[in-house]
C-alpha cells in the first residue's frame, strides 16, 4: 500500500491510499503521483512534473 | 468542554452485518444480487503541526476526518483518502487529510493544525459531504467543521485552547495549566497538542466507540488521535508527534516534525 497525490492541471486535489498508481487512477480517473515521506504532497500543492511544492503559508 | 454529540447512539446499522472494512483505493466486489449498501464512509486525519522551537506554545493536533453514513447505491470502486503529512521542523507544511469517497457518500479530511495562532481550516470535499474538523493552532483551539452536513469534527486544540468535542472528532488539546486533553468524538480524536517546557504533553481525543487516543505522557509531543479502527500513537518523551489511528488526526509537535493524520475508511454493511 502507498499513498498517492491526485493531480489536476499541476495542482494536488486529493491524497489518496491504494495498492497500486493503476488502482489510484482507476478510482479517480487522474494523473497519481506516488508521494513518500522524503518527497511529501499534500492537498493544494503545486506538482511541476518532478517536485511537489506547498503553497505558502499565509501569515496570521 | 464543549459536548455536542450524541455519544450513546453507535452508528452501525441495527440489523445488518459488517460486510467488509475498506482502508485502500481501487476496486469494491460486492455480490450480484446487492443494488443498496449501508456505509460509514471516514476521511482521512490532518497532520499534526510542528513547533516553531522559539515560542513556549507547541502546535496544536490535527483535525479528525470527517465521516458521513447512509445507504448508498452499490459501488465497484472506492477511494480512500490518505491521512494529511506533520509538518516538519520550523515550517508550516501540515497537510489536509484525504478525502474518502465510496457510492454517493463522500467525507473531507482533518485540517492541518499550524504552528501560527490559527489552526488549518479543511478544504471542503468536492461534491459536499461532511468535512473534517479544523487543525489547531499554537494559541487557538481548533473548531468545529465548516462544511459538514452530517456534522463536522472538531478541530485541533492549541496549548492554551482545549480541545473541542465534536460529532465525527474531537480536537486535541493542551492547556499549560490543566490536563491536557483532546477533546473527543464519535469516530476518531484529534491528535493532541505539544508544549515545548515542562508540562505535560497533550493526549489525543478518543474516538467513542473504537480507538483510544495515544497519549503525550511527558511533556514535548502531542501523541495521535484514536480513530474509528485503531488507537493513535502514544509518545513517550520524543521529538515526534504521534500518529493519529484511522481518521483521527496527528499529534502536534514541540519542536520537530508533527504526527500524520490517520488514513480514512469505509464500513460496508449489507
Amino acid at each position: 500500500m502507498a499513498t498517492y497525490a491526485v493531480i489536476l492541471g499541476n495542482t494536488v486535489t486529493n491524497v489518496i491510499v491504494a495498492d497500486t498508481q493503476a488502482d489510484a487512477e482507476l478510482v479517480t480517473n487522474a494523473t497519481c503521483v506516488e508521494y513518500t515521506d522524503a518527497n511529501p504532497a499534500g492537498i493544494g500543492w503545486t506538482y511541476d512534473g518532478t517536485t511537489f511544492t506547498a503553497p505558502v503559508a499565509p501569515t496570521n | 468542554m464543549q459536548s455536542n454529540f450524541p455519544q450513546t447512539v453507535n452508528p452501525a446499522p441495527a440489523g445488518l452485518t459488517l460486510q467488509q472494512t475498506i482502508t485502500s483505493s481501487g476496486a469494491v466486489t460486492i455480490p450480484s444480487n446487492v443494488s443498496f449498501v449501508y456505509a460509514i464512509v471516514i476521511g482521512g486525519g490532518g497532520g499534526g503541526g510542528s513547533g516553531s522551537g522559539t515560542s513556549a506554545a507547541g502546535a496544536g493536533g490535527g483535525g479528525a476526518g470527517g465521516y458521513v453514513k447512509g445507504w448508498t447505491l452499490a459501488s465497484s470502486t472506492c477511494v480512500i483518502g490518505a491521512g494529511g503529512a506533520g509538518g516538519t521542523s520550523g515550517s508550516n507544511n501540515a497537510g489536509t487529510g484525504g478525502t474518502t469517497a465510496y457510492g454517493l457518500l463522500i467525507a473531507g479530511g482533518g485540517g492541518p493544525s499550524a504552528n501560527t495562532n490559527l489552526g488549518g481550516i479543511p478544504t471542503a470535499p468536492t461534491g459536499g459531504g461532511a468535512s473534517g474538523g479544523n487543525g489547531g493552532g499554537a494559541y487557538t483551539a481548533g473548531s468545529i467543521g465548516q462544511f459538514g452536513l452530517v456534522g463536522g469534527a472538531g478541530g485541533g486544540g492549541g496549548v492554551f485552547g482545549a480541545g473541542v468535542n465534536g460529532v465525527s472528532g474531537g480536537g486535541g488539546g493542551c492547556n499549560a495549566t490543566v490536563t491536557p486533553s483532546g477533546g473527543s468524538g464519535l469516530i476518531g480524536g484529534g491528535g493532541g497538542g505539544g508544549i515545548v517546557s515542562a508540562y505535560l504533553a497533550g493526549n489525543g481525543g478518543n474516538g467513542v466507540f473504537a480507538g483510544s487516543a495515544g497519549g503525550g505522557t511527558t511533556y514535548g509531543e502531542g501523541g495521535g488521535g484514536g480513530g474509528y479502527l485503531g488507537a493513535g500513537g502514544a509518545i513517550v518523551g520524543g521529538t515526534t508527534g504521534g500518529a493519529g489511528g484511522l481518521g483521527g488526526g496527528g499529534g502536534g509537535a514541540a519542536t520537530f516534525t508533527g504526527g500524520a493524520g490517520g488514513a480514512g475508511a469505509i464500513l460496508l454493511y449489507y
